[in-house]
């Protein structure tokens, strides 16, 4: 008789949610990674591909895997090259030498600390990304530009690639497009 | 209260290296006064080098949207055209950044109207 009951219940508890329009499945539904959705700066996201006609899609998955989503995001190389040149930094991890040729650093062989600050901000680091993003892809193709923006484009013609970087670029883009 | 306003007409120009970029125009609003862009103007040598060199205005070193990027030409030297939406309190810095991303050397220049206005309390 409990047995019986049960299974009354659950049969109750099944349909009930079925009559409110809820799928069983949208219930586990994994959830959308970081940002796919009301991705954080979108605002200044959607102006700097405006502006500089890079997808905004494109800007988000170039986030996404340089710092997901983190604007404090710092990528020191300076134990290795003993300089700071070679630092990246923010949310786009923007290098000294493309916050120079965009104003916001003097001198990217001895930035201040009030100019890697400046630069960290999301408004100038996601411009100044979005920039560099455009200026690439109206050089080369599409993999070739995503490359870049990672190794630079004198590391590219030395050869180097980032394992995996473009993948996980192209399967961020491919979320957020949709 | 009255205002006391007075109304500049500056026109900066430079050669700006490729790949590189240097600022025009850069202004520390006086404290209790006004600052109110009025009327804008930008120009280069080389006409092939539109959308590959910008006018960007940035206010205590922060990119104004949407005025961070102006890529083509707003009005040639002194003719200028008119900007909104531009006005500065006391205490903070406008500066104006060319930057060039062609290959090559670019003159680029800019004609900038601008009031400058002090509220008598």
């Amino acid at each position: 008789m409990p047995f019986l009951v049960i299974g009354l219940g659950c049969l109750a508890l099944f349909f009930l949610v079925k009559s409110l329009g809820a799928s069983p499945v949208s219930l586990v539904k994994p959830s959308l990674p970081t940002g796919t959705k009301n991705a954080p700066y979108s605002d200044i996201i959607l102006m700097s591909s405006r502006t500089w006609g890079v997808p905004s899609a494109l800007i988000k998955a170039v986030i996404r895997q340089e710092s997901n989503f983190n604007p404090n995001a710092i990528n020191s190389q300076a134990a290795k090259t003993a300089t700071k040149t070679d630092d990246s930094y923010g949310l786009m991890q923007v290098g000294l030498m493309t916050a120079q040729n965009f104003g916001l650093v003097k001198d990217y062989k001895n930035p201040s600390q009030y100019e890697i600050s400046s630069l960290m901000t999301p408004q100038n680091n996601i411009n100044a990304g979005a920039r560099e993003l455009s200026r690439l892809l109206g050089k080369y193709p599409f993999d070739t530009a995503v490359q870049m923006y990672n190794v630079g484009e004198a590391g590219f013609n030395k050869g180097y690639r980032a394992p995996d970087y473009l993948n996980k670029v192209k399967g961020f883009y491919d979320e957020y497009k949709i | 209260m009255s205002i006391k306003s007075e109304v500049f007409i500056n026109n900066y120009s430079a050669l700006i290296l490729a790949g590189t970029a240097q600022d025009i125009f850069t202004f520390t609003v006086p404290a209790k006064a006004i600052f109110k862009v009025l009327r804008f103007g930008n120009y280069c040598d080389t006409p092939g080098a539109w959308t590959l060199i910008s006018w960007a205005f940035m206010l205590d070193n922060l990119f104004l949207y949407p005025y961070n990027a102006i890529l083509d030409q707003m009005g040639f030297g002194t003719e200028r055209q008119t900007l909104q939406g531009i006005e500065i309190t006391g205490g903070h810095t406008l500066r104006i950044v060319e930057s060039n991303f062609t290959a090559g050397n670019v003159r680029m220049g800019i004609s900038l109207e601008y009031e400058l206005s002090y509220p008598e309390q």
